[in-house]
């Protein structure tokens, strides 16, 4: 009886260990910024698929806006490009991906503001629907963003903070993650300002 | 027994300054499907909400919860709009269906926040001409019983395109939506007592909820999906991600 609770102490002792220790926590993290990442991509991609509808709708009104107009499609073009495999994205492929949709929200960022210059435009039921996907995009954006940024932080606390460093250093060996540049990203990237 | 002392005075004095330094926004408790803090909704129209959006959530199992406050203390409302959903995870886990309608009433800003499991049903587009076209006019008045009646009436006419939801607000407001309720008395005192039994049951379980909550909050990470499922009561581990549209009257 008492060597059967005694093993069932040591049992739940190891396990106690197990889940503590990060032999579990590390890679679930470790997913979790994978998880992350993909879901910036994601909401990027979908901001760069709202663009050909939104040029389309602006040149109807506003087509000698020749400059701004090409500045966002070959900037859409360069960010469609550069895509990044998350769960083997190097940090030089990461600054890449990031430059390029700064750019991309710049250009973006310029249309908006020569859009507010055509008041038909502004008054287009098309052009409005889009500027709220478009606005609502930049949100998802930044909020996918925060949470990769918030995934990283956990993950590089698991790696380097005792005691769930000593389990890395025995099992994975992962690496501290670089984190997401959010003041280069900030300074790239002015969001579009959307004003109704 | 000076140690004992000058370590509450530096407890004291650290507690302070973190009160000083620390004016963040901070998310009210989740109590019930109109949390209405800054007192701007009527309190008729509060019960009144507060029975259909139950109800809507009992047979629908879309979740929308209906929230003011005084200020959002300088945080810009989408990112207080977040951290509200983050910490309630309105809808259930399985189907993210949560719905939240905030308001902050000093910078007078409102915005509609979708979760992941409605995105396709109510747009950022179609939340969007709700707060600028049905919601702003009214709040401008300062109608704000009809705003959330009608904004919360058309963003569920959105999230659930097969269901016929005026017939949830057909009790209050008749058949066209008419702002105005005029009913007649006898029927007015059953949905009174409607209500009251509601509430009973309803308060009763809100008040457990924080207790049988906080088993299945383990962790407490960023904010994808924690929390625990819980039948009946508010905010069942749904997630979201940002979409919706915000607006200002």
């Amino acid at each position: 009886m008492l060597s059967k609770l005694v093993r069932f102490f040591i049992i739940f002792q190891i396990l106690a260990f197990v889940a503590g220790c990060g032999v579990q926590s590390i890679p679930m993290s470790k997913n979790e910024v994978e998880a992350g990442l993909a879901e910036v991509t994601n909401q990027y991609k979908r901001r760069a698929d709202l663009i050909p509808n939104l040029v389309k709708t602006v040149k109807a009104y506003a087509g000698h806006e020749k400059e701004t107009l090409e500045a966002v499609v070959n900037a859409r073009a360069k960010a469609t490009q550069t895509s990044i495999d998350p769960s083997k994205a190097s940090p030089e492929q990461l600054l890449k991906f990031q430059q390029a949709q700064g750019s991309l929200s710049q250009a973006l960022g310029r249309l908006m503001v020569v859009a507010e210059r055509y008041p038909n435009l502004k008054a287009d039921q098309n052009f409005r629907e889009l500027q709220a996907q478009l606005e609502g995009t930049e949100n998802r954006i930044t909020i996918a963003r925060q949470r990769y940024i918030e995934s990283i932080k956990n993950f590089n606390n698991l790696v380097s903070v005792f005691p769930t460093n000593i389990s890395n250093s025995l099992f994975f060996k992962f690496e501290k993650m670089p984190q997401w540049d959010v003041k280069e990203g900030e300074d790239v990237e002015k969001t579009p300002e959307v004003n109704f | 027994m000076v140690a004992i002392k000058s370590l509450f005075f530096a407890f004291l004095v650290f507690s302070l300054a973190n009160n000083l330094v620390a004016q963040d926004f901070e998310v009210p408790k989740l109590t019930s499907h109109v949390n209405d803090n800054a007192r701007v909704i009527p309190a008729e129209t509060e019960q009144q909400l507060q029975w259909i959006l139950s109800q809507i959530k009992a047979q629908t199992g879309v979740e929308l919860v209906v929230l003011t406050v005084e200020s959002l203390d300088g945080l810009p409302i989408e990112q207080a709009s977040i951290q509200v959903v983050d910490k309630w995870k309105l809808g259930s886990q399985k189907e993210d269906k949560g719905l939240l309608l905030f308001l902050s009433l000093q910078e007078k800003r409102l915005r509609i926040e979708v979760g992941q499991g409605l995105e396709g049903f109510l747009t950022d587009a179609h939340s969007k001409r709700i707060i600028d076209q049905t919601m702003v006019p009214l709040l401008k008045n300062g109608d704000f019983g009809s705003a959330f009646i009608l904004g919360t009436f058309q963003m569920l006419e959105k999230a659930l395109p097969d269901q016929d939801i005026s017939t949830f607000y057909e009790n209050f407001y008749g058949k066209g939506l008419s702002t105005t309720s005029s009913r007649s008395k006898g029927k007015g005192d059953l949905v009174i007592i409607l209500l009251f039994i509601i509430f009973l049951i309803f308060g009763g379980r809100s008040g457990l909820l924080p207790l049988l909550l906080l088993g299945g909050m383990g962790g407490g990470r960023g904010g994808f999906r924690g929390g625990g499922g819980f039948g009946g009561g508010l905010g069942g581990g749904g997630g979201f991600s940002g979409g919706g549209a915000s607006g200002g009257w």
